[in-house]
């Protein structure tokens, strides 16, 4: 093997090592050696992550260039004979597995889900075998790392490896505020880290049958995480997530069906950008497929709801399913099969359709939410929507844009989430109007949170430069500008109605004393803020160095985003110095005031007739009582619920409305998956067809 | 194009800090026109710049340092959007710049504990709501008149009003917003009858109130220069353009009662969102028809 393909080995081999040593580690009783073992354990190899990603990088000098290398897998090579049987037969144990889990769980949902994916990996490998054991494709072209891979592969190690960080000072505070022993933290750890190495599978992966075991270990690991605590709820949710992603990957097992035995994914873009003449009509059955499988898995409309379910789980699971991993395997694999989803007639206009869906309906149900973790859980389905949307436009600018969006939306939405999970765990409660004034009482995190939330919906941040540059791209379809301009405001709106509630001045509110942050929580949350921040001015570099060589790869012909420290279309320009010197200018302007200005508390306006001194908010009632003047939070939607406490300015909804909402999403996501179907059929029945 | 050339830049700066004046006089008329269809007389056209050197002369009593440092950057942010649109940078990111300005005022009016700024803060938001997709629109529509985002390119192009006909209903919900004109009233209004005591500028007082309304002219002269891109190239039918669509928004000011929150976005994007979206569709079509008209057919 070459140092390049011992370095991405070594991507998939070390979490596999860590993850068994600490599955190991848990047997043993949790003294403090023990403790430090699995604390040094992970430490380690998230270090050695670390390493292997800059070697590989290094080595494969795709950090900046336009470069793809194809790569083997050594003596676990699929095109060599015995590695191939194992590859193959490997979804058919996974599938059982999934059997096995129906089976205690005592649901036939999962069981048929279970039957239906052991079907189609058994098919698949008969079929593979039936062949003879001859080796298929050719030795050492089973994996690829390009540009697009690496950046997953910098997002999975650099934001999940923050994730682990701050997840061995969280779990074990984690397990005993849930009475759970405390055994379980290093088995926690094994699966995060297991997580990472199904992530990196997934990522590299180019023979088909190495990307379904790397989906389905996700799928498998997900069901684990989400329903780690064991309490009623989060296995109602895991089986729910596990239910929607079996689903899932039956479609995407059809597509190793169609193609045969050896098929690649880079085979599969051949082949349909080779158009009408060479391409098969299974071709865009299979394309159909892996867009569906990919669209569950990044929970676009109407397949949101396991996201929304797996909220339960600990904050790191949050994070490493919303940020770095599960669901940005779907995103992925889109944005991989761009260029032949856009040669596939109508397929692509259909998958932007579904994902502008997705954004607007996302972002406008998070405004009604009151629990800090659902409305960023709906924040991430608007975000991902957006991303199948850069796929769907397929083009190498549209391809460049969904990265950025890709990369920034995924340090920005780990901050928030660690930072909810930090903010819960010190002041025990997510509700929004519970936290009234949190970034008063807790200015690090409360600061941390204002971060994230800017990273997520201002200019000149890289998700806000992405989004201006879909905006410039999808100009000409009016539909689709309409679905961008409504779910822009809408989560601009989100962000704002959020941090003006966590940022009112409100004193004696804090009735249980903060408990401190553990420092690798600290550490971990300080060093997404950081990252969070330099994406500020980030927009321009990240184009140059990983998605216009990424777009270049794929399409052949460069993004063309990237323009120095700006960011450039066709069209138009967004001079992101400029506009980050106005912010800075902005951020120094207001602190300069602010530090001249005394810490006073003068009482507040209440029609003057206010009782009591300093910040008390009652005033003098008509019966000469006093009455406390309440104020809440602007929830668009939120079903009405008086013991709730929202009083004046609290905008709600009746139930029904509420629900009717709910509703529009699904069928708007229902009909957009429909559209994708049909979208298939027409690629299948009229290969000539273009968009 | 990324856009801003240095001397642009300048004369963008330049014109962004003189805006205001220009629209302390646009209010100051608003005022006399006002109270003309009230049977009024109306005080003198200058009277709104004098208000707003009163207020600034006025003692400072700040109420709270968050509060008053976000109302610094929401007028620094504001000020910057209106120098990107001047110095012919791209629609979009001026929109958003302004979004983003809008964001830090929203910010400073609910970070005070007073109910009534909480609430005018909550209405901020509906409002923010209701605008920012109509102003993305009508970029959206001029750069696919003109053919570039570049407000620069916008200028050059044959005037856009003759293509986007129905973008004039959107300009004029726009316009409606910017000055929190009735029905969009809801968050703070300068009138004495409003229900609501000030709304979001309620802890806000002499010169950090005059701060606080210089940012929303910035916002305002933003809105005005926007409307005025669309005949640009006839100077008498941009400035034409600017005073029908006032006079508009103010007899509707001035016939409409405050609506709801609910029905004011209602209007928003069924009046707004319409008109941009028919103007979206037809653009090509009359777009087209006017370069056969003109024989030199428009740059796509």
């Amino acid at each position: 093997m070459s140092p390049l393909e011992l370095s991405t080995a070594a991507l998939l081999g070390l979490p596999l090592v860590g993850s068994g040593l600490l599955a190991l580690l848990s047997r043993v009783s949790q003294t403090g050696a023990a403790r430090r073992a699995v604390v040094t354990l992970t430490l380690l190899t998230l270090v050695a992550l670390g390493a292997s990603l800059a070697a590989a990088l290094a080595l494969g000098g795709v950090v900046g260039q336009a470069r793809r290398f194809a790569l083997g897998l050594g003596p676990f090579d699929p095109a060599t004979p015995a590695a191939g049987f194992a590859w193959s037969v490997a979804p058919v144990a996974l599938a059982l597995l999934f059997l096995w889990i129906a089976a205690r769980a005592r649901s036939s949902l999962l069981a048929v889900l279970s039957v239906a994916q052991l079907a189609v990996a058994a098919v698949a490998a008969a079929a593979e075998l039936g062949d003879g054991v001859a080796a298929e494709g050719t030795v050492g072209a089973s994996l690829v790392i390009d540009p697009l891979a690496a950046l997953l592969l910098a997002v999975s190690v650099g934001v999940g490896g923050l994730i682990v960080l701050y997840a061995i000072d969280y779990e074990p505070l984690h397990l005993a505020h849930r009475g759970l022993p405390a055994a379980r933290a290093p088995l926690f750890l094994a699966w995060l880290v297991l997580f990472m190495a199904a992530m990196h599978l997934l990522v590299l992966a180019d023979d088909l049958r190495l990307l379904v075991v790397g989906w389905e270990v996700t799928t498998l690991c997900s069901f684990a995480l989400i329903g780690f605590d064991g309490d009623g709820e989060a296995v109602a949710a895991a089986r729910r997530a596990l239910a929607y992603n079996l689903a899932g990957g039956v479609a995407l097992g059809v597509a190793p069906l169609l193609l045969g035995p050896g098929a690649t994914l880079s085979g599969l873009i051949a082949q349909a950008e080779i158009g009408p003449g060479g391409a098969t009509w299974l071709v865009p059955l299979a394309l159909g497929g892996c867009v569906l499988a990919a669209a569950v898995k990044s929970a676009l409309a109407p397949f949101h709801p396991w996201l929304l379910g797996a909220m339960v789980a600990a904050a790191p699971v949050s994070a490493l399913l919303h940020a770095s991993a599960m669901v940005k395997a779907g995103s992925y694999l889109v944005l991989r099969l761009s260029p032949a989803i856009a040669s596939v007639g109508p397929l692509g206009p259909a998958l932007a359709f579904l994902g502008g869906v997705t954004f607007v309906g996302a972002a406008l149900l998070a405004l009604r939410e009151r629990d800090l973790k659902r409305v960023l859980a709906l924040s991430t389905v608007s975000s991902l929507g957006l991303i199948a949307a850069s796929a769907g436009l397929g083009t190498p600018a549209a391809l460049a844009a969904g990265a950025l969006l890709l990369a920034f939306h995924a340090v920005a939405k780990a901050l928030a989430f660690l930072v909810v999970g930090a903010i819960e765990q010190s002041t025990g409660t997510r509700d929004v109007e519970g936290l009234v004034g949190v970034i008063r009482h807790r200015p690090r995190l409360g600061g941390a949170f204002v971060v994230a939330a800017a990273a997520m919906a201002l200019p000149p941040f890289g998700l806000a430069v992405a989004k201006w540059a879909l905006l410039v791209l999808g100009a000409s379809d009016v539909a689709l500008v309409t679905l961008l301009a409504v779910g822009g405001a809408a989560s601009l709106a989100l962000w704002t109605a959020v941090t003006a509630r966590l940022i009112v001045r409100r004193d004696g509110t804090a009735t249980v004393a903060p408990r401190p942050v553990p420092l690798l929580i600290q550490s971990a949350v300080a060093g997404l803020a950081v990252g969070a921040v330099a994406g500020l001015l980030l927009a321009g570099p990240v184009a140059s160095v990983v998605a216009d060589p990424a777009a270049a790869v794929a399409f052949g012909s460069d993004g063309g985003l990237a323009r120095g420290w700006s960011v450039a279309l066709e069209r138009a320009g967004f001079a992101v110095p400029f506009v980050a010197f106005l912010a800075v200018a902005a951020f120094v302007a207001a602190l300069a005031v602010a530090r001249r200005i005394p810490a006073i508390i003068p009482q507040p306006y209440l029609a003057g007739v206010n009782l009591g001194s300093g910040a008390a908010v009652t005033f003098h009632g008509a019966r000469a009582d006093a009455v406390e003047a309440r104020s809440g939070g602007f929830y668009w939607g939120a079903a009405e619920d008086p013991s709730a406490g929202i009083s004046s300015g609290g905008a709600s909804d009746s139930g029904t409305r509420a629900a009717a909402r709910t509703r529009a999403l699904e069928v708007a996501g229902a009909l957009a998956v429909a559209l994708v179907a049909v979208a298939v059929v027409v690629g299948v029945l009229l290969p000539g067809i273009s968009p | 194009m990324t856009g801003l050339q240095p001397l642009a830049l300048v004369l963008g700066l330049i014109g962004a800090a003189l805006a205001p004046v220009g629209i302390g006089l646009i209010l100051g008329l608003d005022r006399r026109v006002t109270a003309a269809m009230q049977l009024r007389v109306g005080p003198p056209v200058l009277q709104s710049l004098y208000d707003l050197t009163k207020l600034a002369a006025k003692e400072s009593r700040p109420v709270d340092r968050v509060s008053a440092g976000l109302l610094v950057a929401h007028t620094v942010m504001a000020f910057g959007a209106l120098a990107i649109l001047l110095a012919g940078g791209d629609l979009i990111v001026a929109v958003l710049v302004l979004g983003a300005a809008q964001v830090l005022f929203i910010l400073a009016a609910a970070a005070v504990e007073s109910p009534y700024a909480q609430l005018g803060a909550s209405r901020e938001v509906v409002l923010l709501l209701a605008g920012e997709p109509l102003l993305l629109l009508s970029a959206v529509a001029y750069g696919s008149v003109a053919g570039s985002f570049a407000a620069a390119a916008v200028a050059a192009a044959p005037p856009p009003v003759l293509a986007l006909p129905s973008l004039g209903l959107t300009l004029g919900v726009l316009l409606g917003i910017a000055l929190r004109k009735s029905p969009f009233d809801l968050a703070s209004s300068h009138h004495a009858h409003q229900e609501l005591v000030k709304g979001s500028t309620t802890e806000m007082a002499g010169p950090w109130l005059a701060l606080a309304e210089l940012g929303h002219w910035f916002e305002a002269a933003f809105i005005v220069a926007f409307i005025a891109l669309a005949a640009v190239q006839l100077p008498l039918l941009a400035v034409a353009l600017v005073a029908a669509t006032y006079v508009v928004v103010l007899i509707v000011d001035n016939t409409f009662p405050r609506a709801t929150w609910r029905s004011a976005l209602l209007i928003a994007w069924g009046v707004g969102g319409g008109g941009a979206i028919a103007a979206l569709l037809s653009a090509p079509l009359l777009g087209g028809l006017l370069g056969g008209l003109l024989g030199g057919g428009l740059p796509r």
